[in-house]
């Protein structure tokens, strides 16, 4: 999957998961500083983003410096479909 | 509370206030997919400052770095901060301040020296590090071990000390392995709306996730399920009760089992964003006399545990009246207890007060004395006039970094009347975002 289809991908869960329209998502904003993303919201976005980029994540694998920016995320989902032997 | 817990009234403490105690708590405890990933630990930990408002003449609050020098005088002038502060030589903003204690030599000799035989420490909740900081210091430990408090904080536990008890539960279940977790998600949602799962020795606010319906809960299965049904889960499965009032409500079991309420709270929403906790509460004498009476049971089922110490409950009013009298206990001190002492002596009769967080996005860390002036005649001054009186300051620059960082302020906004406390809160966190420069 291509980086500017993540980022539309990720866009669309965040929206949905933050129960508000969220704009077009800059690399370097951070999930929770920015986006004001919670724990709560976390678990919701992993759940969501299963769906929409049709990947399966591994929740307790993930570690906080995944979650740290949009950036980070979308490498990770990038990395991801790499090794994915669906991608 | 020194008698309750130790028998002595003259008694001196020395606050250890280890926020988030429940992270120890639930250290090799299962977790929901994703719920160690979100944490503000630098901020948290610097809450410890909370209990230098709780501190009687005598007392000694342990604290990770000495307070802002604006700040001390602030407290000092209005008489809040009675107390001495002592802080730890080695401070790392990741680590709670029992943490850091148990690795500053200077601290722990200077803790020894206290040792006259009625010296107690006092933590906000007993875990293994508080157990290890009073075999480090030999001042004994104003409460229960490690073991008994973690036992009944879990809120598998709160479940089944409800239906013991008789108190009026929350529809839900209990989960002890992720195989069990499907049928109850599935029978919990056939009774209708939405369902929570928590865990059970999450920290309160997180370790939880709300599901909306089965295209929710399939998604939540899937990402649990992967673990193997046999693997342990530790979770409540409840029904979410809409436009609920949130109330909490604190009570004291003292060392011999005697159970003393002590003061009710509730949410303060608007437009369902939260604003704080106001007091005092109104509620019908019906849900008062509720309220008490399970004060009782649940303080006598706690001491037949073992615990003795401050105990906060969750509660939910329904719309229609109903009262749900425990969804969680706390079996440790709340933010409650960091406000009783200014309940005491700023909040008279007929004075309505809201506790409330400032959260604010900054690019520099600021001091005491700029949010003095940005607050400017809103800060309280104990003439009475109605302000905002600052009761943590450590807060807001302790995620301190360079490109920005999110800040906390912990403040008591007082007033007349319930109208007007809630426009003191409005007006200082609008004043307190223009200093931020922060327009969101």
């Amino acid at each position: 999957m291509e980086r500017t289809e993540i980022l539309v991908q990720l866009q669309r869960s965040l929206s949905e998961v933050l129960n508000r329209e969220v704009p077009e998502l800059r690399e370097d904003a951070r999930l929770f500083e920015d986006l004001a993303l919670d724990s709560t919201s976390v678990i919701e976005l992993l759940m969501s983003l299963e769906d929409t980029v049709g990947l399966e994540i591994d929740p307790d694998e993930l570690g906080p410096e995944v979650f740290r920016t949009v950036g980070t995320l979308v490498d990770y989902v990038q990395a991801a479909f790499a090794t994915s032997p669906a991608a | 509370m020194k008698h309750d817990l130790t028998g002595d009234s003259a008694a001196r403490f020395v606050f250890v206030n280890n926020f988030e105690v429940e992270r120890s708590w639930a250290v090799g405890e299962p977790k929901l997919p994703g719920a160690d990933i979100s944490f503000a630990g630098a901020t948290v930990n610097r809450m410890e400052e909370l209990g230098v408002l709780l501190a009687d003449e005598g007392d000694i609050v342990l604290l990770k770095a000495e307070l802002d020098p604006d700040f001390a005088a602030y407290l000092a002038g209005l008489g809040a901060a009675a107390g001495r502060t002592v802080s730890v030589e080695n401070h790392d903003p990741q680590r709670m301040v029992t943490e850091d204690a148990l690795v500053s030599p200077r601290l722990l000799e200077r803790l020894r020296s206290l040792d006259d035989g009625r010296t107690y420490l006092m933590p906000l909740g007993v875990s293994a590090a508080e157990e290890e900081l009073a075999k480090a210091t030999g001042l004994p430990l104003a409460g229960p071990s490690a073991a008994t408090c973690k036992a009944v904080n879990g809120k598998i536990f709160s479940r089944r000390l409800v239906a013991e008890t008789g108190l009026r539960d929350v529809p839900g279940r209990i989960c002890r392995t992720v195989g069990e977790l499907r049928g109850a998600l599935t029978g919990q949602l056939a009774l209708g709306g939405r369902v929570v799962v928590k865990e059970s020795l999450g920290v309160s606010g997180r370790g939880m996730v709300r599901v909306e319906d089965g295209r929710g809960a399939e998604r939540l299965l899937r990402l649990i399920e992967r673990r193997g049904a046999e693997a342990p889960a530790n979770l409540v499965v409840e029904s979410w009760i809409e436009h609920a009032q949130d109330l909490n409500y604190q009570f004291v079991v003292s060392r011999t089992g005697d159970v003393r309420f002590e003061t009710v709270k509730a949410a303060v929403l608007r437009d369902g964003v939260h604003q704080g906790h106001r007091f005092p509460v109104e509620l019908p004498s019906a849900v008062v006399g509720e309220l008490h009476e399970a004060t009782r049971r649940i303080g006598r089922a706690l001491h037949a545990e073992g615990y003795f110490g401050m105990v906060g409950v969750d509660a939910m009013l329904g719309r229609d009246g109903t009262l749900y009298p425990c969804l969680e206990i706390n079996a440790r001190f709340n933010m409650s207890t960091y406000q009783s002492r200014i309940a005491e002596r700023f909040i008279p009769e007929g004075t309505h007060a809201i506790a409330a967080t400032f959260g604010l996005r900054l690019t520099r860390a600021h001091t005491f004395a700029e949010v003095a002036r940005a607050l400017g005649d809103l800060l309280l001054d104990g003439t009475g006039r109605p302000g905002v009186l600052i009761n943590n300051f450590a807060t807001l620059n302790a995620a301190a970094e360079q490109g920005g960082f999110h800040g906390r302020l912990y403040a008591i906004c007082l007033a007349g009347s319930a109208d007007a406390v809630l426009a003191v809160r409005d007006e200082a966190e609008r004043r307190l975002h223009e200093m931020a420069g922060d327009r969101s």
